[in-house]
């Protein structure tokens, strides 16, 4: 045998030996940041499990999940993708200018039945001043950033559609004009499906009229940045390495007003709107409100005798700091944890106002709207 | 040797076809031993048994029901309870096609947490109810794959089973505990 056929030889076995060596002997982790999600572990053998083949299956998954040095490979992975002009990974597009983007697709009937599901809300609440904000998601706003032929459906159309099947019979707070006109500024993440607190401010900015309060302006607020290494939900699901971070700003009122904010089912309360430890967690939006909850309720100090319900998602979570300075009550509620009746909710605690507020990726297919039916 | 050589072969290819076919259908079970309310408590109980062993209090399940989770019965009218109607509509259920049915889910918390027990009321209903489960699970992973990945862990470790006319549809830190309580009912 010639030299360089031991060397070939060598290198080989040492790939197949060696790296089977390694997965045996490496340790398992429980948690991969960077997908955010839990990881596999060795499944529990039972005779039951094992007939049935379910151990092999999680076997399997278990193996997939642990093997040696994951995060090198899946980058190597990435990186191949990009090298050979894959524009999309797990139905996110990566843009120009860094931007990562989920691309829209043509609502089916969950749009209807959401529609649906709100009139008949305003049927039942009849004494009671609703308001219905629905966001563009950042492909709405930036799909010039697209790869070129990227599939993705007209946000203007759908969000115009919405607007003609509530009728006037809703008041509703248009946003998508707004959005488009301040795009120059960073009002989405890059890597995230959230917008900024800038994007939340111009929402709300263009929302206070017609809400019937007057909006501060932006010098009433020191503008801070809290974080400059935020990835984002976009960012775990494309696994898109090699992007530049983004930053997290916070607008804090330089007026004095103060906030008691109690977060129901765990009982805690806290006075201020948000959660600084989740800016060390993988999930840094969470700081805004600190993350989800199913009902949270926030006390200002101001005396106007207004209080508000927001039944939402979670774009609110940036937007209700601003909101939270013209309302006495705010009672925050998440219909994809909240499953009680609204309309008692709404009776016990006196409130007569409620928004809606929605991106409209979730408004066309979340399925926990028909809560309302109560 | 070259018989044992092609007994090896043979047993080698046979265990193969094996581990190849579907799972075998001696799925027609009898009835189960418990109404399908009692099967229903026996999960409760399983369920009060891991809270309590994660610190929780005492007093986690009284008089059947199960603290932070509500019960919803299917065959309830849906004037009585709201969640009926939202329930059946949700999964695309019909009221005729089961005889009971039982729905457990967190209340208001941020939990995924679902346990679902049917029995069909014809044996010709089942793949239609299980189609219905399909569709909820559908929905819950469209509810928790974006954040909260210690919530959608268990989504992903979703059980769907079926014994006989009866289906149990399982979303849970431990499915298989609450599978093994299922299935007991039926031997």
């Amino acid at each position: 045998m010639s030299v360089v056929n031991k060397v070939i030889c060598g290198i080989f076995l040492c790939f197949i030996f060696g790296i089977g060596v390694s997965n045996l002997v490496s340790k398992n982790m429980n948690f991969s940041e960077i997908e955010n999600r839990v990881l596999s572990q060795m499944p529990q053998f039972t005779f039951d499990s094992f007939i049935s083949g379910e151990f092999t299956d999680d076997f399997e998954v278990y193996l997939s999940d642990q093997f040696v040095w994951k995060k090198f490979w899946v980058g190597l992975n990435t990186d191949v993708e990009r090298v050979t002009l894959k524009k999309e990974n797990n139905g996110v597009f990566f843009g120009k200018e860094d931007y990562l983007l989920e691309g829209y697709d043509k609502p089916g009937e969950q749009l209807q039945k959401n529609i649906n599901n709100i009139l008949y809300f305003l049927n039942k609440a009849e004494n009671i001043t609703s308001y219905l904000m629905v966001a563009p998601t950042s492909v709405g706003i930036y799909n010039e950033n697209l790869p070129l032929y990227a599939p993705s459906f007209s946000q203007k159309e759908t969000l115009t559609y919405l607007e003609d099947q509530f009728n006037e019979s809703i008041i509703y707070l248009d946003v998508y004009g707004v959005l488009l006109r301040e795009k120059e500024e960073q009002i989405y993440f890059r890597t995230d499906h959230h917008w900024t607190s800038i994007g939340a401010y111009y929402a709300y900015e263009a929302a206070a009229k017609k809400m019937g309060f007057r909006p501060y302006r932006k010098d009433d607020f020191s503008v801070e940045t809290v974080s400059n290494d935020f990835y984002g939900t976009l960012y775990s699901k494309a696994s898109a390495y090699r992007i530049e971070p983004d930053e997290i700003e916070i607008f804090l009122p330089k007026f004095n007003l103060t906030y008691e904010v109690e977060y129901e089912v765990n009982d805690q309360s806290s006075n201020t709107l948000y959660e600084w430890d989740n800016l060390n967690k993988k999930d840094q939006y969470a700081v805004f409100l600190n993350g989800n909850h199913s009902l949270v309720k926030i006390k200002s100090s101001l005396h106007n005798g207004r209080k508000l319900v927001v039944i939402k998602d979670s774009y609110a979570h940036a937007f209700i700091p601003f909101l939270a300075n013209h309302f006495e009550e705010i009672h925050v509620i998440d219909l994809r944890y909240y499953h009680l009746n609204i309309y008692e909710y709404l009776d016990t605690n006196e409130i007569d106002e409620v928004l809606f507020l929605y991106n409209l990726a979730n408004f066309s297919q979340d399925k926990n709207m028909i809560w309302l039916k109560q | 040797m070259k018989r044992i050589l092609s007994l090896l072969v043979f047993i080698a290819i046979l265990s193969l076809l094996v581990g190849c076919t579907e799972q075998s259908i001696d799925e027609k079970e009898k009835a189960p031993k418990v109404s399908l309310e009692e099967i229903a408590t026996q999960i409760k109980e399983q369920i009060a048994e891991d809270m309590k062993a994660n610190g929780a209090g005492e007093d986690v399940l009284v008089d059947g029901n199960l603290q932070s989770y509500i019960e919803t019965d299917l065959k309830e009218s849906e004037e009585d309870d709201p969640a009926v109607a939202i329930l059946l509509e949700k999964m695309q259920l019909n009221k005729e096609e089961f005889n009971s049915g039982i729905v457990i889910a967190a209340m208001m918390n941020v939990n995924s947490d679902e346990i679902i027990l049917l029995e069909a009321s014809d044996e010709a209903h089942v793949d239609k109810l299980k189609e219905s489960l399909e569709r909820e699970l559908e929905a819950q992973t469209h509810t928790w794959e974006q954040y909260l990945p210690d919530q959608y862990e268990k989504v992903k470790k979703n059980i769907i089973t079926t014994k006989g006319n009866y289906l149990l549809y399982v979303t849970y830190e431990h499915p298989e505990k609450i599978k093994e309580v299922f299935n007991q009912n039926f031997e």
